[in-house]
This record gives structure tokens, C-alpha cells and sequence, in this order.
């Protein structure tokens, strides 16, 4: 699965997570640019992602995420093993 | 004549640190709040938190290298630890939780509904701020002033930050002797469920300044 296709899943998740009507995914999109975006909605999102992409993070990635790019480029890393 | 000495927390430490912890989360109360949420003991939560500290996570509370101890004739009196807030981009809140629902995810998952309850009282840290956490000085060593001492030695190794004091707004003592260091309250956040289920000791988390200079 390449960049763009993640995005483009992504983007149902993120919209049921956050509550959102509307988001553009970005690679520098993170916490501070989504209202909803805490520690809970975060872990939700997070698993939401796993079991779509059916990947697992392992904590060291988890802890070293610091946008959706960073998510993005590891879900393209494990999809594509 | 007292000797007080100041130190970098070390393994060794441990055990007082999670005193630390869970007495300061208690506020002085008998509600400890990870025993409430999570159906956890002390005891349960002491050898999770040893877990979590093995890890060696940065930029959150549960790391040795972010906790201070104040001793006072080469034993633990006071404790607290301090970091500076997003310094990596990532929230202390959400490493927390990260760490704590990889320690704990069955219980994390079962208590969600819970845990929604008490977020609606999180209020968020401010980024790149001092942020001081989990102050505790032990009963015998209380009405000296070490954790004024304590926490001058912490503000004074970062004079170009400002710092936030998060805590629940029953800790009245607390309260009064962070105003009295010059720290003002920013934000109060109250939900009135989370004391009819017992979650927490107050229904209310208070965000307290302090700008630096």
C-alpha cells in the first residue's frame, strides 16, 4: 500500500475519532491541529488504525510518533513486509 | 545541624518515587484514582509503574531522569519530578497513556467509560513550559520548607521557562504554597460525576503559571 492509499483510509478513521464533518490528512498533521486530538482519542485512533491496516505498533514506534507522517511511513513500512 | 542535599533520582530511588506518586494523586484523600479507574491495588500499580520506569521514556512523568529528591540527612523527604512539556512533539499526557495501555490494556480498554469521565477534566499542558509534577513531602519531614526548597532548585535550573503546576483543587494546602511561590491559577475544570463515582478526591483540576523572570 503505498502513501496515498494510506491517506485516503486514513481519513474515515479520523473522521469518526475526532468527530469531525471534514480533514485533509497531512504528513505534519498532529495533536495540536485537531481540537479533539487527546491521550484517550488518541490511543482510539490508534487502535482503530491497527485493525484497519491489520499492522501492530510496537512501543518504541508508538512513542516516537510525532505526526501522521511518521504513522503513515510506518504503516507503508509493515503493509508493504 | 540538618544536611539537605538535592540529587537526580537513580534506580535505587524507586520505591520513593512511587510513594511520590501515589500519595500526591491521593491529594490527601483515601482515592487513589488508578485504583479507582483501573480496579488496581497499590501494590498492582507500584509494580506497573517499575515497568513503565524500565522503559526509560523521556518527556513524561514516569521517567528517573525527569525526578528530583530532596534528602534531609541522607534520607528521602520530598520528591517531585519536572519536564519540559512537547519537547519532542508528543504530549506527556499521550506517552502516558501510550504506556500505560501497553502495560495494561485489557484494564485500560474495560475502563474507558471512565476514563472519558475524568478527561473532560484534563486540561492540556501548556507546550514548552516547566511542568512540575507529583510533589510529595513525607509526613515527618512536613513544616520545614523542603518542598519550597525543593522546588526553587527546580525553577532556578530553568529560568527561562515558564512553569505549570497541574493538581485537583481539593489539595488546599498545596494550592496555597504554590500562590505563595508566585504561581497563578490559569484554568479550573470541574465535573461533579467523577466525585459521585469516586474517581477522583475533587471534581475539580486546577492549571497553575508561574511566568518565568
Amino acid at each position: 500500500m503505498d502513501k496515498e492509499q494510506i491517506k485516503k483510509e486514513l481519513e474515515p478513521i479520523f473522521l469518526e475519532v475526532f468527530s469531525l464533518d471534514r480533514i485533509e490528512i497531512t504528513d505534519d498533521l498532529n495533536a495540536e491541529k485537531v481540537d479533539r486530538w487527546d491521550s484517550l482519542t488518541h490511543l482510539s485512533m490508534i487502535a482503530k488504525v491497527e485493525d484497519f491496516f491489520n499492522v501492530k505498533f510496537k512501543l518504541k514506534e508508538l512513542i516516537a510518533m510525532k505526526n501522521v507522517g511518521d504513522m503513515i511511513a510506518l504503516i507503508e513500512t509493515k503493509t508493504n513486509a | 545541624m540538618d544536611t539537605i542535599e538535592i540529587k537526580q533520582a537513580h534506580v535505587s530511588d524507586f520505591q520513593f518515587i512511587a510513594t511520590c506518586i501515589i500519595e500526591s494523586e491521593k491529594s490527601g484523600s483515601d482515592i487513589f484514582s488508578y485504583s479507582a479507574i483501573f480496579d488496581l491495588t497499590e501494590s498492582d500499580f507500584t509494580s506497573i509503574l517499575k515497568n513503565i520506569f524500565e522503559e526509560e521514556i523521556e518527556d513524561q512523568p514516569w521517567c528517573y531522569q525527569h525526578w528530583s529528591i530532596l534528602t534531609l540527612n541522607g534520607k528521602p523527604a520530598s520528591g517531585m519530578c519536572s519536564w519540559i512539556e512537547g519537547k519532542n512533539e508528543i504530549s506527556s499526557d499521550v506517552l502516558k497513556s501510550q504506556l500505560l495501555n501497553f502495560m495494561i490494556p485489557k484494564q485500560f480498554a474495560e475502563s474507558m467509560e471512565k476514563l472519558k469521565l475524568v478527561s473532560e477534566i484534563t486540561i492540556p499542558r501548556i507546550k514548552n513550559t516547566l511542568q512540575l509534577e507529583n510533589l510529595y513531602t513525607k509526613l515527618e519531614f512536613r513544616g520545614r520548607g523542603l518542598m519550597r526548597k525543593l522546588m526553587l532548585n527546580v525553577l532556578n535550573e530553568h529560568l527561562n521557562y515558564n512553569a505549570e503546576i497541574q493538581l485537583l483543587q481539593s489539595n488546599q494546602a498545596a494550592l496555597s504554597l504554590y500562590t505563595d511561590m508566585g504561581f497563578n491559577v490559569n484554568v479550573t475544570k470541574c465535573n461533579e460525576e467523577i466525585l459521585k463515582l469516586n474517581l477522583l478526591s475533587s471534581p475539580c483540576k486546577v492549571s497553575l503559571i508561574k511566568n518565568h523572570g
